[in-house]
């Protein structure tokens, strides 16, 4: 197989040896130590007890996730005012206080809330400290069945009112579930709560990805026998078998405006890149070529994607346009780098790479720079996803004894297990499935 | 085309199989477009007021073919696996001899249809074993065609390490799950 990678190859070795060896690659350490300890730039943000004083069971579970997605956001430091220890904060005129807080940078948030027959109301107000200046208010009603998505909806608008980031905590994730004869797709919310089969066929399902509008997942399945494509509605469970070749689907990719499915098709052993239109279906080859093409992810324009190829003799991750033109390699560090993912903010793309034999999840630039580990951990780390934010990672591993679902921050810190129960592999975060104003 | 239909009546046979037992209502999945599941969604308010819970919609379990089913049904032959070399597809001397003897016994048992399963060991992406399955399937395929065996007798899937063999995690197991396995079905 004679290709001008080949003839390259010699070149991009050293090149790619010089950088492991250059000041720069080792500077990536200090860079990483530098950001844990600096940590990210909290804001202070004190909650105080539900109102009325009096802790109905329903109140202080609300509240608890309210304190639990904000902290899990990553914007804040919070303190909790109910906390025995926490409770006279706010009256001490000293400026030193335990944790070295700065009341003068805080911000207090506080809650009324009411429970009437089956509804629970919510009025939060934000007060900026010391001045008690109120800065937002806002009244939330919900029936007691969605009492964690009531408090999920309160922690990112607070979340977007003082950071302009729409916040992570409606936000849900698919996964495998692995059975003893069948694998079948879960979802589940960001923080692990609710976990709730939406497969259920007894048959082998991989890979889910959601649809841009959060209200579809595609997925391979051999419910037919034959690894095919499908595209199941969230509302209702309806699933439809997309494929129209009697070939292996697989790795489907959803575009960002939500009107192609990026994935690989495999027909007499060669497996390629293809985009299918979601009207007409339509079926476009985006790679030709003999060696093995897979794993497409889109970047947030649309306008690249990023996949895996074997063309230049061991898997590595390669960037080309959505027409399949302008083909670049992006990793030369490594024997087997798989599974990329554009981050939604379209600067990084995080992927696995083969180190010692094992995978570990790092992330590099979109022009081929800054590789830097987000896990360093023992055993394997696999399909790595973003959240919508670009800030948090999903990604499946089997270091502590059995295959769960973990999430970690972008830069390798908040490392934090989603799943228990083993089995549980292939996540994909969905985007912002909030009901916008 | 005609594999695909041979397939579909063998998958039939062995849901026929399994649903003898069944107590449950079959659903069947509509064939329909991707454009009509997208256009016909229901308008879901996704309000914290107004929550749809998601009902998973029980399917039809259509299972893959069972390997000691299918033996069963023919006598007298015997289709061993073929293994492969890490992260190869290409086949090794000794795959060659046992695909010449499973050549022979397709030649002589002229009813044979025989289904090729490409898998890999635990190591690597889900995704890129999906393909190197289909790989070594297809690497399996294209021999015993050069063998003479007419295609349309040959069927190919791949698993990827989907289903392993063995669950160790050895050297020894992943060689054994580097594999490509047979399943025969009588015409």
């Amino acid at each position: 197989m004679v290709n001008n990678l080949e003839k390259k190859s010699p070149v991009l070795f050293i090149i790619g040896l010089l950088c492991l060896l250059s000041p720069e690659s080792r500077a990536q350490d200090e860079v990483h130590m530098k950001v844990r300890s600096e940590g990210l730039r909290r804001i202070v943000l004190a909650v105080s007890p539900f109102q009325p004083s009096r802790q109905t069971d329903l109140g202080d579970q609300l509240r608890r996730i309210i304190i639990n997605d904000l902290e899990l956001s990553g914007f804040f430091q919070i303190v909790d005012l109910s906390d025995s220890e926490n409770k006279d904060l706010l009256n001490l005129r000293s400026i030193s206080r335990p944790g070295n807080w700065d009341l003068n940078a805080a911000v207090l948030l506080e809650n009324n809330f009411e429970l009437r027959g089956g509804t629970i109301s919510l009025n939060s107000r934000l007060q900026e400290l010391p001045t008690y200046q109120q800065i937002f208010e806002k009244d939330f009603n919900s029936s007691l069945r969605t009492i964690r998505q009531l408090g999920h909806r309160v922690a990112d608008e607070v979340t977007y009112y003082l950071t302009g980031d729409p916040g992570i905590a409606n936000t849900k994730i698919a996964f495998v579930t692995v059975g003893k004869t069948a694998k079948e797709i879960a979802v589940a919310d960001y923080d692990g709560y609710g976990v709730q089969p939406i497969t259920s066929n007894g048959s082998l399902n991989l890979s889910p990805c959601w649809a841009p509008d959060g209200k579809f997942i595609a997925f391979t399945s051999y419910l037919r026998g034959n690894p095919d494509l499908y595209v199941l509605r969230l509302s209702d469970g309806r699933t439809v078998n997309a494929s129209k070749q009697n070939v292996l689907h697989s790795a489907p990719a959803w575009s960002p405006d939500g009107k192609k499915i990026a994935m690989t098709l495999s027909k007499n052993g060669n497996s390629d890149i293809y985009t299918m239109e979601v009207k007409g279906e339509r079926i476009r080859r985006l790679t030709n070529n003999p060696s093995i093409d897979s794993s497409p992810s889109w970047s947030p324009n649309g306008r690249g994607i990023v996949f895996t190829s074997g063309r230049s003799g061991t898997p590595q991750i390669y960037i080309m346009d959505s027409d399949g033109g302008s083909v670049r390699r992006l990793t030369f560090e490594g024997s087997y780098n798989a599974s990329p993912v554009w981050s939604p903010r379209g600067d990084l793309i995080a992927f696995v790479s083969r180190e010692s034999g094992r995978f570990q999840i790092y992330t590099i630039d979109v022009n081929g720079e800054n590789l830097y580990p987000v896990t360093d951990s023992p055993g394997n780390h696999e399909n790595p996803s973003w959240s919508p934010n670009g800030m948090w990672l999903t990604f499946a591993s089997n270091g502590e004894g059995k295959w769960d679902i973990y999430v970690v921050h972008w830069d390798g810190t908040e490392l934090r297990r989603l799943t228990h129960n083993g089995g549980n592999v292939s996540p994909s975060w969905s985007p912002q499935l909030k009901h916008k104003e | 085309m005609r594999n695909y239909f041979i397939l579909a009546v063998v998958v039939g046979i062995a849901g026929l199989i399994v649903f003898s037992g069944c107590g449950s209502e079959a659903t069947r999945i509509p064939e329909e477009s991707l454009e009509s599941l997208l256009l016909d969604e229901q308008a879901g308010a996704e309000t914290v007021e107004e929550t749809v819970t998601t009902e998973p919609v029980r399917e039809q379990p259509i299972r893959e073919p069972v390997r000691e089913e299918r033996v069963a049904e023919v006598e007298d032959v015997s289709f061993v696996d073929v293994n492969f070399d890490f992260d190869e597809y290409e086949l090794t001397a000794a795959a060659r001899e046992v695909l010449a003897e499973h050549a022979r016994q397709l030649k002589d048992n002229l009813k044979i249809l025989l289904l090729i399963e490409g898998h890999c060991d635990e190591r690597g992406t889900i995704e890129y074993n999906l393909a190197l399955g289909d790989r070594r399937a297809d690497a399996v395929k294209t021999y015993l065609i050069n063998y003479g065996i007419d295609p349309e007798r040959l069927y190919s899937i791949s698993y990827g390490k989907e289903k392993p063999l063995v669950p160790q995690q050895t050297e020894d197991a992943w060689a054994k799950n580097r594999r490509a396995a047979f399943s025969v079905v009588e015409k």
